[in-house]
């Protein structure tokens, strides 16, 4: 009997880890999904801003959520060529604005303006030269934001 | 025992399970209804606007292909629209980035870019799909609808592609032709009686309903090669 007591002590306790365990587990996919995630930001496309070898941000999630970005905003977004990948771009245009942009920054200082549709914001990389932005894609469509970066890490 | 105890011991067990669900609902599975007519043959099929949300159907919709984003032809997925980023649409997929697609109201055909996938709901008349917006990133799908569990006369209905059907029946319809025409030369004598011909006809006279009996239970990959 007191084996047996002794085994469903074990097995409580156990029982009781594994919850505490997948607690922890629901607590931080919550934090990380409602309120802010890390993330890590490479590449030349926002080059004054981020550097190149790759800088620690958080971004948090409740503004895009209850639609309180604006343009200038740096926003972390879902890229709409691949959807595997999110990329850090700055909002330009929100819907109804009219933007203007160039169109090959390289070659030539040919610009065109555009009216953003409805539900889709513009975006650009800060380094126009080295960026694959709304220029490329055109408008993206506001449910592919993710969050706001709101924090640079310092390094 | 005190009072202030007993509620914070609800408090805390509410949290928790809020916590739980919400994580099991972002990751893994949720339900939702579905409202309106777009899918109109799959889903609500015949409904009253009187009766309201009580008879409408409800889905079980599986977060777990959000991981790699991979779909195949004939899903029926859930999305932001891309128009108004609180409304949900649910709609089926019917082209996969790289495939060309005839725009309705003109004679030109277009490409699905890269990472992105065109969208219709089952009932053309009545939906509004990427006919009037185009093609929708991947990135907007919020998941994948896989049964109906509400209504309980309509649970375990099929939600598989009416696309497949069709391609159901034209196969066994095409099977059929063929049988007839190869038992028709057999029997004015143009094709010689042979063991090869004979095996070919055994073959086909065999496959044909297992074609067909494939097709309707929505055999992915033996339906993609032929397309």
């Amino acid at each position: 009997m007191s084996k047996f007591q002794q085994w469903a002590f074990i097995l409580k306790d156990a029982l009781d880890k594994t919850f505490l365990v997948a607690k922890c587990f629901c607590a931080l996919h919550v934090t990380n999904t409602y309120l802010c995630s890390p993330g890590l930001v490479l590449g030349p496309s926002m080059l004054p801003t981020f550097g190149l070898s790759g800088e620690l941000v958080l971004y948090e999630r409740i503004s895009t959520r209850y639609g309180k970005v604006g343009s200038g905003d740096v926003v972390v977004i879902r890229s709409p060529e691949n959807p595997r990948k999110v990329v850090t771009k700055r909002i330009i245009g929100m819907e109804g604005d009219s933007v203007t942009y160039v169109v090959d920054p390289k070659n030539s200082d040919r610009t065109e303006t555009i009216v953003v549709p409805k539900g889709h914001i513009w975006i650009e990389g800060d380094n126009i030269y080295l960026s694959n932005d709304s220029r490329k894609f055109g408008p993206v469509p506001y449910g592919l934001l993710q969050g706001k970066v709101f924090w640079k890490v310092s390094t | 025992m005190g009072t202030p105890s007993f509620l914070w011991n609800i408090c805390k067990s509410s949290f928790t399970f809020g916590l739980i669900g919400l994580t099991i609902s972002d990751r893994f599975a949720s339900i939702v209804p579905v409202r309106g007519f777009s899918m109109s043959p799959t889903f609500n099929p015949d409904n009253s606007i009187l009766l309201g949300s009580f008879t409408d159907d409800h889905v079980l919709v599986e977060k777990h292909c959000l991981k790699d984003y991979k779909f195949s032809l004939g899903d029926v997925v859930v999305f932001c629209s891309p128009s108004s980023y609180k409304e949900k649409h649910i709609k089926r997929i019917t082209a996969m980035p790289g495939d060309w697609i005839s725009v309705p109201y003109s004679y030109d055909a277009v490409k699905i870019p890269e990472g992105h996938c065109w969208v219709e709901g089952d009932n053309p008349t009545n939906s509004l799909d990427s006919r009037s917006f185009g093609p929708i990133p991947l990135g907007l799908i919020r998941g994948r609808a896989t049964h109906i569990v509400w209504p309980p006369q309509r649970v375990g209905k099929s939600i598989q592609s009416f696309l497949e059907v069709d391609l159901a029946s034209k196969v066994s319809k095409f099977f059929v032709a063929f049988y007839s025409f190869v038992f028709s030369m057999r029997i004015f004598e143009f094709m010689p009686r042979g063991s090869e011909s004979d095996c070919s006809l055994m073959v086909v006279s065999f496959l044909s309903p297992l074609m067909f009996v494939l097709f309707r239970r929505g055999a992915y990959p033996f339906s993609l090669p032929i397309l």
